[in-house]
């Protein structure tokens, strides 16, 4: 960082600590839920016999195949908010569940599509698969700031920007085959194809949200994730994320209201 | 009496099943190679693809046809190209005299073996049309890169022929150039024929 920088962000802090020593600030917690949609290709890494983006000049024969990746969020957040609820920091404990899948499109005529085991060299072995997918659980922390411009008797509107980074401590996957005799060999074909997601996974994102609920009491959340980015390659070992949105519900309840005024603390307990 | 057609019609159908590779390897997977505009990329899966020009056109195979048959007559081995140049159905045949092999898992002593074109036991024939006419090749190659057995489902399902070939001949006085020449042809039950 330079020089500017560093003075930019010393005032910047030095203005937020000075507000927040003369402006009450709020703090409540928490509790969201959420879900959602990433868009992305097939991990190449897989051997898969299709069409790949290219046209095909049949009709009614489309091989392409069809990737889906979903989150579902559950997570708690402490919240404290200052500027009389302009502005809001919030972190916590966020836990995700990433599932991707590969399967068929909904346009072929077939259940199932051919996967090439790597592994065999001289000849070539394919394996008929219904489908291939993958959950990755993970505990995350975030970190989000809210902007609310907007606030009005029992409703407000904001935009929030978060980061947040994740820890894999889960992986499941699995290799649905059309022949369920060639289950036996479906680890050779992981071990084959090599590929494991990350350990960690980071993203950071942008919503706009509304609130509702009076000022100091319980409020309810409802946002809408804009497109988002993915800072952390290899989410999946099967499909490759380019962005991500969705949606989220949370309601927080308030803790206190807190003071600061000349180095005198109170609390007000709701 | 009509319990035994029945049953003989189970038998049947059973049998059929078994002698025919899945549907969907029959089908084409036609990839187009960025570098070279309405020729498929060069593979080795199985795709039932080939493609050349000729001169400028593109030959390349179709979904509706067949784009690929083996034949094995008596001591002749025939590669059989059908697709399609400009709406007009092609036909580009290889014939090899000397070699026959007996069934198409034995087609991988083809593996990584090169065909001189001009070569006495080669005769290479262009049919445009109803009319086979016999090209006479001033120079050329046919080469099968790789040729491989595939199994699906750890059953021997067909062999997978690919290769390249680059030619130039005399087409009814007229010097032709058949350039760029690429094939990943799926060869089973279906399109092996020796008689």
């Amino acid at each position: 960082m330079n020089k500017k920088g560093i003075i930019l962000c010393w005032a910047l802090y030095m203005g937020f600590c000075s507000v927040w020593s003369q402006e009450p600030v709020k703090f409540t917690v928490g509790f969201e839920v959420g879900s959602g949609f990433v868009t992305g290709d097939v991990n190449s890494s897989w051997n898969l016999r299709q069409d790949v983006g290219n046209y095909n000049y049949g009709y009614g024969n489309d091989n392409s195949l069809s990737t889906e990746m979903t989150m579902a969020v559950i997570g708690i957040k402490p919240e404290i908010s200052f500027l009389k609820g302009l502005f809001a920091v919030s972190s916590g404990l966020r836990y995700t569940r990433m599932n991707s899948t590969i399967s068929k499109g909904s346009s072929s005529g077939s259940s199932h599509f051919f996967l090439k085991d790597p592994g065999s060299t001289a000849n070539t072995e394919y394996y008929k698969v219904k489908e291939l997918w993958e959950d990755n659980d993970y505990l995350g922390i975030p970190l989000e700031v809210t902007f609310l411009p907007f606030q009005y008797e029992q409703m407000g509107f904001y935009f929030k920007a978060g980061v947040e980074m994740n820890f894999r401590f889960n992986n499941h996957r699995d290799i649905v085959f059309l022949n369920p005799g060639m289950e036996t060999y479906q680890q050779d074909i992981f071990d084959h194809v090599g590929i494991k997601p990350n350990v960690l996974y980071s993203t950071f994102y942008s919503s706009v949200g509304i609130r509702l609920g009076k000022k100091n009491k319980t409020n309810y959340n409802f946002e809408l994730l804009l497109p988002s980015t993915f800072l952390t390659k290899n989410n999946s070992s099967l499909v490759v994320p380019q962005m991500y949105s969705g949606f989220k519900l949370s309601v927080q309840l308030m803790v206190s209201k807190t003071g600061i005024i000349k180095d005198k603390v109170y609390d007000t307990k709701y | 009496m009509k319990k035994y057609s029945l049953f003989s019609f189970f038998i049947a159908i059973i049998l059929l099943s078994g002698c025919s590779e899945d549907f969907q390897l029959q089908k084409s997977v036609f990839i187009e190679d960025v570098n070279y505009p309405g020729l498929p990329e060069y593979s080795e899966w199985g795709y039932n693809t080939f493609g050349a020009y000729i001169d400028r056109k593109v030959f390349a195979s179709t979904e509706s046809d067949l784009p690929g048959k083996i034949i094995v007559n008596k001591d002749t081995f025939h590669l059989i190209l059908k697709g399609r140049s400009d709406y007009n159905t092609l036909i580009l045949k290889f014939s090899v005299v000397g070699y026959s092999p007996a069934d198409y898992p034995d087609l991988i002593t083809l593996n990584d073996s090169t065909i001189n074109l001009t070569g006495k036991a080669c005769i290479v024939t262009l049919t445009d049309g109803y009319s086979p006419k016999k090209l006479t090749v001033t120079e050329g190659k046919l080469y099968f890169k790789r040729v491989q057995k595939l199994y699906v489902d750890r059953e021997l399902t067909e062999s997978i022929v690919s290769g390249t070939f680059n030619f130039k001949a005399l087409n009814a006085g007229e010097p032709i150039a058949v350039s760029n020449g690429r094939f990943d042809l799926g060869v089973g039950y279906d399109n092996f024929f020796k008689y």
